[in-house]
């Protein structure tokens, strides 16, 4: 074969694989580079993610190009005839490279001449300018993503600056008044979320940064939904209830564990109907007994709750019960009075503090909503709230309630049964699509840690600082136990 | 090399040729190169142009330069075959017998002129096809080889048709080329007239003969064609069918009928000699797209559609090789 022709079909080889490695270069770090930037400015992906594409897409461009741009002798001699014009010389040297003939040794010489007269080839600048424009751009756009910063979904740096606006403070005003103004709630609950508030206000008027700014504002959330899951009382009685053994005693659990306020009243009236007839003493005794027994043991494990209103609604319908149960007339009618009387009155006296409670627990969730509304507080970052934390009764008819036995032998953070000393799924007001579960270990962390910080470095008052101190104390102990 | 000698005498020989013929004809180059194409590669040559163009001057010429046996076939209506084959007639030996003996016709030359060949009637148009195709002539149930190399240079006049008869299809088909000759130049013109002050006889002389013809022919036969090639030959004449599903749209549209296999024949081996006359060793798209129009502007047929749009048949050959991809 002539020898012009391999010289010229190898620099053509060299040239296809050059031009397709940069092709392929280009496509790897063009697709690199462009799921870099999706990863920087819209979507996270990971790092296999953002190099495998890439190298696979270059990988097929290359392979796909260099079969396409490396010519077969026959190509290739097509190609030189066509484009300087050597009227298929070279194609009928290479066609008949193995024939012999009289002629065909003049042909291939005067191929072969005609190759070797052929023009040099041109600068590899006019060459390969579109490959190397084809790697500067996409080796751009790869620099371009690299040195581009990661747009952060963190909060803002401790050195964000943070002036609180007329329009907050104005929101923040009017949502104290808002909290001073409900009757409704516990009195003592609203002085202290009152407080809590005002010492936000003016806390946030000397914030200079953002982060101090949510550091104060989440305490005060955190603060806030533990004075009232302390005044709230409901759930640490329902579980008392529901540890007795009287039927009826865990359907009051349940009823408590509703938080339906005056409803509560209509709760008890199929439970009334229990205690009619002549055997209604000896029934009535059982449960006084059995709703004595709980009140009895949660008030010796808790003693605040010996001058709390639902306890004592609670213990007044156990010793009336007990007293209806007593009773020596062996007259039916007066026993039923004085059962009617005792049913009536708890479900006036408890289902007026379930109100109460209820009222509380809006009230916690109206102000943590405002907070994040008015400060900008994305609700991936507020903690999840015990207020919405419901323990496991054994009367649901989830089946969750074995589970949550499971759960007590697996330890807590409280003692006893404390609703918070459980790893049960807590609810999270805030969360994605206006609610998520978030278990409570991960919640207790969370709380820990910002607590930390704020005894660190929060503008706390002793007396809040101390109830903080106590409180993680207390459940540092269950944890341990 | 015994090779490049040939080679270099077919060169020099073409060039000669040239040379002779244009002392006796002004311009038509390019139908000059067709005539000796035609002429080495043992094609025959059908001539048309109006009367004076050098129709019969260039075929006189060829006979002086080829210095070959030459005979002039002047056609007309009452033209017979036998005027042109030969005959038997009843002659005494040298005893004195009668006996039947062949006399040979003009046919009987290497290089026939049949002039005018439009005027005669096809029974006697026809009695030269056996001669054109297979170089022989059968007269009473006896054939007659002719001289090789043999060749028959037809004319005819475009535009005097009344009493003429048109060529049929299949002695169309046996001419290898039909050349038109063009009305010289102004310049070419005068060239005539300074040329006729002097002499009206040609003045070429002989510069190759039969043998050497044979040769070249042999030559030609030895060029290389490539595959692809041949196959844009074929392709192109069977585009020329409308009835086929190869043709082309221009075939199907403007033509009523297309070349025959002999086309194809006639195509590659005038390219072969072409390229030796253009000093390559292999014949190219070029060779096929140059002899495209003489090969086969006479053997297909264009339709009404054609003459309604005011097309040639050149036109539409034209237009035939820029659908026929290489």
């Amino acid at each position: 074969m002539s020898e012009t022709f391999l010289r010229i079909k190898k620099s053509a080889g060299r040239e296809a694989l050059y031009k397709s490695l940069a092709l392929g270069l280009a496509v790897a770090m063009l697709l690199c580079g462009l799921l870099l930037l999706l990863n920087k400015l819209a979507l996270p992906l990971p790092l296999p993610l953002l190099l495998i594409p890439g190298l696979l897409a270059g990988t097929a461009v290359f392979s796909v190009s260099y079969l396409l741009l490396k010519k077969s002798d026959k190509r290739l001699a097509r190609h030189l005839d066509r484009t300087y014009h050597l009227n298929e010389a070279v194609e009928t040297m290479i066609a008949f490279r193995d024939a012999e003939g009289e002629l065909l040794p003049l042909q291939r010489q005067q191929a072969e001449e005609a190759l070797r007269a052929l023009p040099p080839p041109k600068s590899p600048l006019k060459r390969f300018w579109r490959s190397a424009a084809a790697l500067l751009v996409s080796a751009a756009v790869l620099i371009g993503a690299v040195a581009l910063p990661t747009k952060s979904a963190e909060e803002p740096s401790e050195d964000t600056p943070f002036a609180i606006s007329s329009f907050q403070l104005g929101a923040l005003r009017q949502l104290i008044d808002e909290v001073k103004a409900t009757e409704a709630m516990t009195p003592s609950a609203r002085v202290e979320i009152t407080a809590e508030l005002e010492r936000l206000y003016t806390t946030l008027q000397s914030v200079t940064t953002q982060f101090r700014m949510k550091s104060e504002v989440i305490a005060t959330i955190v603060s806030v939904d533990m004075l009232i899951e302390n005044v709230n009382t409901f759930k640490l009685l329902a579980v008392a209830l529901d540890e007795g053994m009287h039927d009826d005693a865990k359907a009051l659990a349940a009823s408590l564990i509703a938080l339906n306020g005056i409803g509560f009243g209509e709760d008890l009236v199929p439970l009334r109907e229990h205690y009619r007839g002549a055997e209604a003493t000896i029934a009535l005794g059982a449960l006084a007994t059995d709703l004595t027994a709980s009140l009895t043991a949660v008030v010796e494990e808790y003693a605040r709750l010996a001058q709390d209103p639902l306890y004592l609604g609670l213990s007044q319908f156990a010793a009336d019960l007990s007293a209806a149960a007593a009773d020596q007339s062996g007259n039916e009618n007066t026993v039923s009075a004085l059962v009617d009387k005792a049913f009536a009155e708890a479900g006036d006296d408890v289902g007026c503090e379930l109100s109460t409670q209820y009222a509380n627990k809006t009230i916690c969730l109206r102000v943590v909503d405002k907070l994040a509304e008015i400060f900008h507080i994305p609700e991936a970052e507020i903690p999840p709230l015990l207020v919405n934390t419901v323990p496991t009764l054994s009367t649901d008819q989830s089946g969750e309630g074995d589970e949550e036995d499971e759960n007590e032998n697996a330890g807590g953070y409280g003692e006893g049964n404390e609703l918070f000393g459980s790893n049960d799924t807590i609810y999270h007001p805030f969360g994605e699509n206006g609610a998520a579960h978030v278990p409570y270990g991960d919640a207790y962390g969370y709380y820990h840690r910002r607590i930390e910080d704020l005894l660190q470095y929060g503008n706390l008052d002793e007396t809040t600082k101390q109830q903080l101190i106590d409180y993680f104390a207390r459940l540092s102990d269950g944890s341990k136990g | 090399m015994e090779n490049m000698e040939k080679v270099k005498a077919f060169g020099a020989a073409i060039a000669r040729a040239k040379e002779e013929l244009r002392r006796d004809l002004v311009g038509q180059e390019e139908v000059v190169d067709n005539v000796l194409v035609a002429i080495v590669a043992g094609g025959n040559v059908l001539l048309e142009g109006v009367p004076g163009v050098g129709k019969t001057r260039l075929v006189r010429s060829l006979g002086r330069v080829l210095s070959l046996p030459f005979s002039r076939i002047q056609f007309t209506p009452d033209l017979m075959p036998a005027d042109i084959t030969g005959t038997e007639v009843i002659a005494k030996d040298a005893d004195g017998n009668m006996k039947n003996e062949f006399r040979e016709g003009p046919v009987f030359a290497n290089l026939v002129l049949a002039d005018e060949i439009n005027r005669a009637t096809p029974k006697t148009q026809s009695a030269l096809l056996e001669a054109m195709q297979e170089h022989k002539v059968t007269v009473a149930g006896k054939s007659y080889a002719l001289a090789e190399p043999f060749f028959v240079l037809a004319t005819e006049n475009p535009i005097e048709q009344d009493g003429t008869y048109p060529l049929p299809e299949a002695q169309m088909d046996r001419f290898m080329f039909k050349l038109l000759m063009r009305f010289p130049t102004v310049a070419e013109l005068l060239d005539i007239v300074k040329m006729t002050r002097y002499t009206l006889e040609e003045t070429a002389e002989a510069v190759m003969d039969g043998k050497t013809i044979l040769e070249m022919r042999a030559l030609s036969r030895e060029v290389p064609v490539l595959d692809e090639v041949l196959d844009y030959a074929a392709r192109l004449v069977a585009g020329t069918h409308p009835e086929l599903d190869a043709a082309t749209p221009t075939a199907k549209k403007y033509l009523k009928y297309g070349a025959s296999p002999r086309a194809v024949q006639a195509l590659v081996s005038a390219a072969r000699v072409r390229a030796l006359m253009e000093g390559r060793f292999n014949v190219s798209f070029e060779d096929i797209n140059a002899l495209a129009l003489p090969v086969l502007r006479h053997r297909v047929k264009i339709n009404y559609t054609a003459v309604s749009d005011k097309l040639s048949v050149d036109d539409v050959v034209a237009m035939l090789l820029k659908e026929i991809k290489k």
